[in-house]
């Protein structure tokens, strides 16, 4: 990585500044046909909400169906049953409001297009002035201004993340959803996406929504973590991450921070063990 | 790493690969005056009429090009070809995008496409004349019916094949119906389109020059043929060379402008990282 972003998270409130009420999934059900025709049930009655500029992240072991919720609960695909809403209203599509940062950037960024081309898709339906302006500011905000004229495949895959990011923010989401957003790169590049990422959330206000299999990206970056148990999958537990913001390197030393990722590598290991014969949502250890 | 790096090593590899291309061309050129030159050497060896040599082909060809066959069987004929080749890209473009992307109405059509490419286009040409009387328009006509389907059948396969994510990205992106046409499945779909314009420019060609034979009055074909039966052997051969030029002139302009609208496939697929 040519920069590293290490600038520290804008002070920002406790957890509990999180607002109104942003999205209620209720009852989501969700199955996947196989290749072979066979039908797997991957999601079972998911209930989640999400506040106005709060950080969610899911964990849950492989398989658990994490990706398969985030696009039921996106609109990229149907939930077969449940509802998701959007400030009490039922959502059908793709919102307006809602940005996804995907995993294989190589796939999500257009081969064709230049960076600032790649990012402008995002803000066509505004004034060009306004949708040009927009961009460089979004760009700048990952630190590629500089790259705005090149193509995406000619750059890192940590920078080309940073322009699957940029493209996610020059719409203004109100909800940032993002699928492993940090697999596909090295250890040093990642940490310094998720800082990245603390930072434009710290500064833009909106809320995430993460779905990761790193417990300990997930404890580092959110307000809550939500533990799927193995499929067909359910929301095993809830835990609230009492770690002070800003986070920085320290945050990662604090004996609370390893307390809660053990905390939830227990449930999902329990969980693991246990598949089928707990029932859903039941207790398995104090909660915090 | 850095972009930098990737930026010089791509330039060097561009500038290896272009040395690499003017050898490999200079060869071709070589290759060629070699066969041309035996070419000479049997004709004038063997002296028969139904074997001109080079040179005085090559005489006839420049007879033709000054004269009125020039405008009355050359430039018509390449009116034809081009006319038809082009209705062939938008047709299969267009209707091979569609019926692959909607998936249900391409599964719907498939017995009906399969039924309509097997037929061999010059099985058309005696059909096309009995609708369309004699002339560019029935020459036309029978172009496009083989030529399209080349177009049409990769486009399809390729808007199948779309990478998914793609169309997610466009969607979240609130790109819908023309939008998402032109900027996304059109562009992902090029490299497999371009494959397919390629055939369709030989094809065009080809059916260009039966059509005419079994239907036209005028037109390279026609002249080649009407050459043949009255036994003037070197026009024959001229008209033969003349056709060769013209379909090499426009291989290679085609592989100029694919190459400048997809050098971004080229970078990827040449061992930039994916």
């Amino acid at each position: 990585m040519s920069d590293s972003t290490s600038a520290p998270e804008t002070a920002r409130p406790a957890p509990e500044r999180a607002g109104e009420p942003l999205l209620d999934v209720s009852g989501l059900c969700k199955s996947l046909t196989a290749a072979d025709g066979s039908v797997v049930e991957v999601s079972r009655d998911i209930t989640l909400s999400l506040r106005e500029g709060e950080f969610v992240s899911v964990v849950g072991p492989s398989g658990a169906g994490k990706t398969t919720l985030l696009r039921a609960i996106s609109g990229l695909a149907k939930p077969d049953r449940g509802t998701v809403r959007h400030r009490g209203e039922v959502l059908t599509d793709v919102p307006g409001w809602l940005s996804i940062v995907f995993q294989e950037y190589n796939k999500t960024l257009f081969p064709w297009l230049s960076v600032s081309k790649n990012v402008l898709l995002a803000v066509r339906s505004l004034a060009k002035a306004d949708a040009r302006a927009r961009t460089m500011e979004a760009l700048e905000l990952v630190g590629l201004a500089e790259f705005s004229e090149r193509y995406p495949w000619e750059l890192s895959g940590g920078m080309q993340q940073r322009v699957a990011l940029a493209r996610a923010m020059v719409s203004q989401p109100e909800l940032l959803m993002m699928d492993e957003p940090f697999a596909s790169v090295d250890a040093l590049t990642r940490t310094s996406l998720e800082d990245m990422v603390l930072r434009l959330w710290a500064e833009g206000g909106f809320a995430a929504l993460l779905v990761t299999h790193d417990i300990g990206e997930a404890v580092y970056l959110s307000d809550r973590v939500l533990v799927l148990s193995a499929r067909p999958s359910t929301v095993l537990t809830e835990i609230h991450i009492d770690l002070p913001r800003p986070r920085n390197r320290a945050t990662r030393a604090r004996p609370r921070f390893h307390e809660l990722a053990e905390t939830v590598l227990s449930y999902i290991e329990h969980r693991a063990d246990a598949a089928g014969r707990t029932a859903p949502g039941a207790s398995l250890l104090p909660g915090n | 790493m850095s972009a930098a790096a990737g930026t010089q090593a791509r330039t060097g590899r561009r500038r290896a690969g272009w040395r690499h291309a003017l050898g490999y061309r200079v060869l071709g050129w070589v290759g060629l005056a070699v066969a041309l030159g035996l070419w000479q050497l049997l004709s004038v060896l063997l002296h028969k009429t139904i074997f001109p040599t080079f040179s005085g082909s090559i005489a006839v060809v420049g007879e033709l090009l000054t004269g009125k066959v020039l405008t009355e069987d050359i430039l018509p004929s390449v009116f034809r070809a081009l006319a038809g080749f082009a209705i062939s890209a938008v047709l299969g473009i267009v209707v091979g995008l569609t019926l692959g992307y909607i998936r249900w109405l391409g599964d719907y059509c498939s017995a009906v496409l399969d039924f309509l490419r097997s037929v061999p286009s010059p099985l058309l040409v005696p059909l096309a004349l009995l609708v369309m009387g004699l002339g560019a328009k029935m020459v036309i006509a029978v172009i496009v019916s083989a030529a399209v389907w080349p177009v049409l059948l990769n486009a399809f396969d390729a808007a199948r094949r779309i990478e998914p994510l793609y169309l997610d990205t466009a969607r979240i992106c609130g790109l819908r119906g023309f939008g998402l046409f032109r900027r996304i499945l059109l562009p992902a779909t090029l490299p497999a389109i371009f494959a397919g314009l390629r055939v369709a420019l030989s094809v065009s060609l080809a059916v260009l020059v039966v059509a005419e034979i079994l239907g036209a009055s005028s037109g390279i074909g026609f002249f080649i043929q009407n050459a043949q039966q009255t036994f003037a052997v070197p026009q024959t051969y001229a008209g033969v060379i003349i056709f060769a030029c013209l379909g090499w002139l426009f291989d290679t302009l085609f592989l100029f402008l694919e190459r400048r609208l997809l050098a971004w496939e080229r970078a990827l697929a040449g061992g930039m990282r994916v």
